[in-house]
């Protein structure tokens, strides 16, 4: 059904075409406001100077959006396996829960653009700081959306494995788990949007690569065209992490292949 | 002959969060024979439920004695002897319908082609063969719940243990139901208990009619319905079958009216 796809943006072919369409729209008008007025490129470039721009300098994106990529998928990664990891330890003991409740909730209400900067005194300009700060951004709602799964298993459901002499790993393996997975997905999906912000922060505070120090050496500069060209790479990176959990959703979570949401 | 069912004494009690007891039954005894209809009936908190529980091995008792065929509830939990039906049918949204028919038997390891064979006619009995493709969510509530029934049965249970099964459906749907489970135990002849607190229900499927009274639950009436078998739809508008449900409707009330 047509509203479960709409819901994580997998787009149909028609639906793409209409995206498309607009965007492109979108630039023309831009192109033609831009020419018309004359604007300096510092204050803002037109779509064809970014588009010079990129093509210009095609092999220095390529290489600070490698690196940043690098990074969020090493962050992402630790990120989703700790908020799984949390959110199982949590859902099978109370004590456990109580414990960690306030630390998680702190790692969450501290500033971490604040607090990047002793991360990269601690461990240097490299990847670990940024892999930390991502992992922080990231863990967080895949813990809270899973922990809500693993709970989403009613108690008669239990009791109906428990009169067959289930288990706890049959309980896990064949309800827990797969009436989780439409949870863990929605976390996914915040996570990996917050991911991209987190690389992207930590490489602003201090970094010698990346997208983030790519932009904001641009924008010291002045070179606003350039400063676009690196945003629009920032986008379709993003795009295309979100587009790529969301085909993992669609193969994987039993709501978006019956259609139900 | 061993009973399938026998209580002896059984008396539950909880401890609250502060310490305070919670007497949930009390000396409750009774016994079940094989191929009987036994409904429990009474108002919520009389701890209808809490006998099912106990009866199927989940839930010990604090007192009192327990034997299921002679042996204790554990062992027919093992050997995965004891079909359960809730209020909610609780299927598996992602699983079709004949996976979820077979799903308990494949928890048991005994999804084999005798098993497979077993899934197939109890589809074909509970009126779902045509829909062993769809999914739970295509399903309205009474197939839901007649697929729930057909998932216990595929156990091929001992006891089949049934938990207000139909109290989530409304009226015309529930009294179908009731029709057509009468026909599901002609055919299989199980054990059943059966928990309501609907008295024309309970009066309309059972051999006897287990009567319980709340704080502390405790069994107030044995009471045995001596319709004739196969029953029509039509014995729900005889004298005696309105004089048995009088009789409960009185003691209950009675009851309700003692309590504070």
């Amino acid at each position: 059904m047509t509203a479960g796809t709409q819901q994580t943006f997998g787009l149909s072919g028609m639906q793409a075409l209409r995206v498309a369409l607009f965007v492109g729209l979108l630039l023309v008008a831009w192109q033609l406001l831009s020419d018309h007025f004359r604007m300096p490129v510092y204050l803002l470039p037109s779509p064809l100077a970014i588009g010079k721009s990129l093509v210009a300098d095609y092999p220095i994106y390529a290489k600070h959006a490698l690196a940043t990529l690098t990074e969020i998928v090493i962050g992402f990664t630790t990120g989703v396996t700790t908020g799984v990891l949390l959110a199982i330890a949590m859902s099978r003991s109370q004590t456990i829960a109580n414990a960690l409740h306030v630390p998680i909730l702190a790692t969450q209400a501290m500033p971490t653009i604040a607090i990047a900067p002793i991360l990269i005194i601690w461990f240097g300009v490299g990847l670990a700081p940024k892999v930390i700060v991502i992992t922080i951004f990231s863990f967080f709602p895949v813990l809270v959306n899973t922990l809500a799964g693993l709970q989403a298993t009613g108690d008669q459901m239990v009791k109906l494995m428990r009169s067959v002499a289930a288990t706890e790993w049959q309980i896990y393996r064949y309800i827990r788990i797969p009436m989780a997975l439409p949870h863990f997905f929605s976390g996914v999906r915040l996570a990996a949007a917050a991911s991209v912000i987190g690389a992207v922060v930590v490489e602003w505070v201090s970094s010698d690569r990346g997208l983030g120090y790519l932009l904001i050496l641009h924008e010291s500069r002045l070179n606003t065209d350039k400063a676009f060209a690196t945003l629009v790479i920032l986008i379709c990176l993003s795009i295309t992490i979100f587009a790529l959990t969301a085909a993992a959703e669609r193969r994987l979570s039993w709501t978006k292949r019956l259609g139900l949401s | 002959m061993t009973p399938i069912v026998a209580l002896e004494g059984i008396g539950k009690s909880y401890e609250g969060p502060r310490g305070e007891r919670t007497v949930a039954l009390t000396d409750v005894s009774f016994a079940i024979h094989e191929q009987e209809f036994v409904s429990l009936i009474g108002p919520s908190g009389c701890g209808k439920s809490t006998i099912l529980n106990v009866v199927a091995g989940l839930l010990p008792p604090t007192s009192g004695n327990v034997l299921i065929a002679g042996n204790v509830p554990q062992a027919a939990l093992d050997a995965r002897k004891i079909g359960v039906v809730f209020q909610d049918a609780v299927l598996l949204p992602w699983k079709t319908v004949v996976e979820n028919a077979g799903f308990l038997l494949m928890i048991a390891g005994r999804l084999d082609a005798a098993g497979e064979a077993r899934v197939d006619a109890l589809l074909q009995m509970v009126g779902l063969a045509e829909f062993r493709h769809h999914y739970p969510h295509q399903l309205s509530g009474g197939m839901r719940q007649r697929l729930s029934i057909a998932r216990a049965l595929a156990l091929d249970p001992l006891l089949l243990l049934m938990d207000e099964p139909f109290g989530a459906l409304d009226e015309f749907t529930r009294h179908r139901m009731n029709v057509e489970l009468l026909d599901i135990w002609s055919a299989t002849r199980k054990t059943v208990v059966f928990v309501t607190h609907n008295i024309a229900e309970a009066v309309y499927m059972s051999d006897r009619v287990i009567a319980m009274s709340p704080r502390p639950g405790r069994v107030v009436d044995d009471f045995r319905i001596d319709l004739p078998r196969p029953r029509t739809k039509e014995v729900r508008y005889t004298r005696e079958f309105n004089d048995c449900v009088v009789h409960l409707q009185r003691l209950l009330e009675r009851d309700e009216d003692t309590t504070p």
